[in-house]
């Protein structure tokens, strides 16, 4: 697969609760906990490729 | 102390063989060292700048729910993350049942992806640190009696090259180890291992200071792979 034929992937954003979430192309989500992304320190800006 | 001095390396099997000698090599070099380690209970590191917790790494569903909680502990820069853990099950394919070939694809490759994947949101924020694997001879070419062995350490290659591939721009670099055969514990459970003479297997501190040498390069180089071999190839049937 070459990423002009990959299925455009949607990056991450904070919910309402804090955790960073990373659309992925199947339709579910990677989350990084709340707790863990504050702990981390991780931003949206953090969650881009 | 400088962020060399400071900074944690995570290395997976660290309680053994080659991620031990990382491990001892890693402390030495005055980094802390974060193990993830199948059985928490054996610890020969015995290090204050050491601590291990653990983890399942051939079970992946518990695995990710597992790493969020060892991530949320780390309040220090991660130098690198060195993906170690490794299982073998070696035999005709006959004769590996479906446990097998689950437990070796899950080990040695499927839980570096998982693992990879849950600290790389923090790699990519911190701009610089390393990714390294522990491959294999056996990700280089297919051998009797190493089907799936071979295919996950080939798996493992594949998902490195393309990894940093991804990494680069963050400055998140990421290499590949491939020992031949070492003369550790993971030969305990086969029916084979190296010959006994000193130049029939390599030591698994070889490995560690391979390690090193990636981890130091320049920050604009990255080591993207590097084969190490015995001088004479000897192997034994037990």
């Amino acid at each position: 697969m070459t990423r002009d034929s990959a299925t455009p992937l949607r990056y991450a954003q904070n919910d309402e609760v804090g955790a960073l979430r990373y659309a992925q192309n199947d339709g579910g989500e990677f989350v990084i906990p709340r707790p863990v992304a504050e702990s981390l320190r991780l931003a949206v800006r953090d969650a881009t490729i | 102390m400088n962020i060399a001095e400071k900074s944690l390396i995570v290395i997976s099997g660290s309680n053994s063989g080659i991620g031990l000698a990382m491990a001892r090599e890693m402390l030495d070099r005055r980094h802390a060292v974060l193990g993830l380690v199948q059985d928490a209970k054996r610890d020969p590191v015995q290090h204050p700048d050491y601590r291990q917790e653990q983890v399942d790494m051939s079970d992946p569903d518990s695995l990710q729910t597992r790493i969020m909680e060892i991530l949320r502990g780390i309040d220090v820069p991660v130098r690198a993350l060195v993906n170690n853990a490794g299982v073998g099950r070696m035999g005709f394919l006959e004769q590996l049942s479906v446990s097998d070939l689950q437990v070796v694809m899950n080990t040695n490759f499927l839980s570096h992806a998982i693992v990879t994947r849950a600290f790389l949101p923090l790699l990519k924020r911190q701009g610089y640190g390393d990714i390294v694997f522990t491959g294999s001879e056996s990700a280089l070419s297919g051998t009797r009696q190493g089907s799936v062995y071979c295919a996950s350490k080939f798996a493992i290659r594949g998902f490195a090259q393309a990894l940093r591939e991804e990494c680069g721009k963050a400055n998140v670099r990421v290499s590949l180890i491939n020992p031949g055969a070492a003369r550790t514990p993971f030969f305990d459970d086969l029916h084979f291992e190296p010959g006994e003479g000193a130049d029939e297997a390599i030591a698994p501190e070889d490995v560690a200071a391979v390690l090193a040498m990636a981890l130091e390069a320049r920050p604009g180089t990255v080591l993207d792979e590097i084969n190490l071999s015995p001088l004479h190839k000897v192997w034994r049937r037990k």
